[in-house]
């Protein structure tokens, strides 16, 4: 006779419990993704929220001191302009490093995740994707917004001023993501990012110096600004343009470093120690 | 359902050698896997559930081949499994938490999964805080959420890997009883160096210490391995010494009664005494240390001929 616990262990399903889905956690059902989106956390949406209020209030004050300071509202304006370029170049790319590296954190139940049919690359990459929409979304919005205003001071047009800040976040991003998936460490991504967020601004002079670490400089476009308004478009367009190309292809392949870190569950579990 | 691993091997990178050599046949019911912290038997469970590759050797599960990715994954959609060290997400309560396992196991149908994890919440006795964040349950409390995680699929093949590490004794029990129930029409695994659990639930067992399994056979065969080394000994001089292992140490007044594993008897003294399975577990480890000299694999070959015959004297 069934005990109480075989029986329920055993309950109807409706459908054959051992028969599940030839596509285990889906990616087409709501309910997953509905999930994916809590596991992320809402910090991961406030952040660039956050840094899209604090630059933007910085901005503000910049441009309240210019006035203060006896300049004219073209100079407030332009103070004003030189902040909201610091924001979609350098603030939105350190805040979805910070959150990437979030979204690829070793997952607190991964054994049974490995062990679950649903393929952990690809739930983690599904997490991944989330905040990097939410990160592409921002950034899109933020440049449009800026651009429709009188505060855009680049001297870039059309889908230019959106390589201002896309390769920059888009590396943050995929940097964060691989030191968290390589370390098993969200903390030392974070601190990573953070000391090469950092490297940016006190080895500025290094990076444009020339040679290969000018085309891979993070902030070529806020930090070569407003010198570049001093001489021709010639002197600065192609190597700046190099270097935007350069870095989307490096975050292209800290993506890849990404996604392959993540097949080795003997890496991930730490079992290769 | 069967399991049957030959020569089954795992080594780390830094050729560090988890598992070697490993020769066990697994039918239906509760089958124990006893061996010190450090055996290698996480690493077996790890690869019996499809999560770590062998790298050398065969591991069927059923018709399913290990060594393979479309293996791993088939064993993976009739697995359950709950690992040693149990990881939930704390902000989630308990009945989303089998919601967001059955999805990862393939359960897409949002009605029957939902009533699936009802029943099993049920099961466990866990469903008055189903809503409960998990964050907020006890050692005892998450350990039945991973139990019932582990039964989302009805699982062929459960295992469970030190299930009843830090629960207390009634939550021990219960937690026993509840993996006796599952093993009838079903593969149960269970590893442990608790050899309690393994005395009250497993009929078969299997014993590894370094990566090697150094004994497979009944816990009858296990007790009768230290049959004839268990001794009593009553005295209020010194602890006896030599070459014995003090199982138990119990003070009557100015006495001390001790409990002694060892061979020969540690005196005239010394009072035979019934072994327990734990001493059949320590006296195999005795014979295995160091492990596996050709003397003490000599030794054990010979003792393992009386096994199965209830009542004879020395492994």
């Amino acid at each position: 006779m069934m005990t109480e616990s075989q029986r329920l262990a055993t309950a109807p399903m409706g459908v054959p419990p051992r028969r599940p889905s030839a596509w285990p956690g889906s990616l087409f059902l709501w309910d997953r993704w509905r999930y994916e989106l809590r596991m992320v956390g809402i910090g991961s949406f406030v952040l660039p929220l956050a840094i899209v209020a604090i630059y933007l209030t910085f901005s503000l004050f910049a441009r309240y001191g210019a006035l203060q300071n006896g300049g004219t509202l073209a100079d407030a304006d332009f103070q004003m302009g030189r902040g909201l370029l610091a924001l979609l170049e350098n603030g939105l790319a350190l805040g979805a490093g910070l959150i990437a590296a979030g979204a690829v954190a070793p997952d607190r139940a991964l054994e049974l995740h490995l062990a679950a049919p649903a393929n952990y690359r690809v739930t983690v990459l599904q997490r991944l994707g989330v905040v990097t929409l939410w990160s592409l979304i921002i950034g899109g919005i933020t440049c449009a917004t800026i651009s429709a205003t009188t505060y855009w001071v680049f001297p870039v047009t059309g889908f230019d001023r959106q390589l201002v800040w896309l390769p920059s976040v888009l590396c943050f991003m995929a940097i964060g993501a691989a030191m968290t998936v390589l370390l098993r460490s969200r903390v030392a991504a974070s601190t990573i990012l953070g000391i090469l967020w950092i490297a940016q601004f006190l080895l500025k002079s290094m990076f444009l110096d020339g040679g290969v670490l000018q085309r891979l400089y993070l902030f070529a476009s806020e930090q070569i600004f407003p010198a570049i308004l001093q001489v021709s478009r010639s002197q600065w367009y192609d190597t700046w343009l190099q270097n935007r190309l350069i870095l989307l292809g490096v975050a292209l392949g800290f993506f890849v470093l990404t996604a392959l870190a993540l097949s080795r569950p003997e890496h991930l579990l730490g079992a290769e120690k | 359902m069967q399991i049957v691993l030959e020569q089954l091997a795992k080594t780390y990178k830094g050729n560090v050698q988890a598992l070697r050599d490993i020769n066990l046949t697994i039918g239906n019911g509760m089958f124990g896997l006893l061996g010190p912290n450090g055996a290698g038997k996480t690493t077996l469970m790890r690869i019996l559930a499809g999560i770590l590759q062998p790298t050398g050797g065969r591991a069927l599960v059923g018709e399913h081949d290990l060594a393979t990715e479309r293996g791993r994954h088939a064993v993976k959609r009739v697995l359950g499994y709950l690992p040693q060290e149990l990881g939930l997400y704390p902000d989630l309560s308990a009945r989303d938490f089998l919601d967001y396992m059955a999805l990862l196991k393939g359960l897409d149908h949002s009605a029957q999964r939902k009533q699936r994890v009802h029943d099993l919440l049920e099961l466990v006795g866990l469903a008055d805080v189903a809503r409960r964040q998990l964050k907020t349950f006890s050692g005892g409390m998450k350990r039945r959420v991973g139990i019932a995680q582990a039964l989302l699929n009805d699982p062929q093949l459960l295992i469970v890997d030190e299930p009843t590490a830090g629960l207390d004794p009634e939550e021990r029990i219960r937690f026993r009883n509840l993996l006796a129930d599952l093993g009838g029409d079903r593969v149960v695994l269970l590893s442990t160096h608790i050899v309690e659990d393994i005395a009250q639930t497993c009929r078969n067992l299997a014993v590894m210490t370094q990566g090697q399994v150094i004994f497979q056979g009944t816990t009858f065969d296990l007790l009768q391995a230290a049959r004839g080394n268990v001794w009593m000994v009553t005295t209020d001089g010194p602890k006896p010494d030599g070459d014995v292992t003090v199982m138990a140490t119990m003070h009557q007044g100015n006495a001390v009664q001790y409990r002694i594993l060892g061979q020969p008897q540690p005196g005239t003294h010394a009072v035979p005494a019934d072994p327990g399975l734990e001493e059949g577990y320590m006296w195999l480890m005795r014979q295995n240390s160091p492990l596996l000299t050709p003397f003490a694999r000599a030794a054990y070959t010979v003792g393992r001929e009386h096994l199965s015959e209830p009542g004879r004297g020395d492994a």
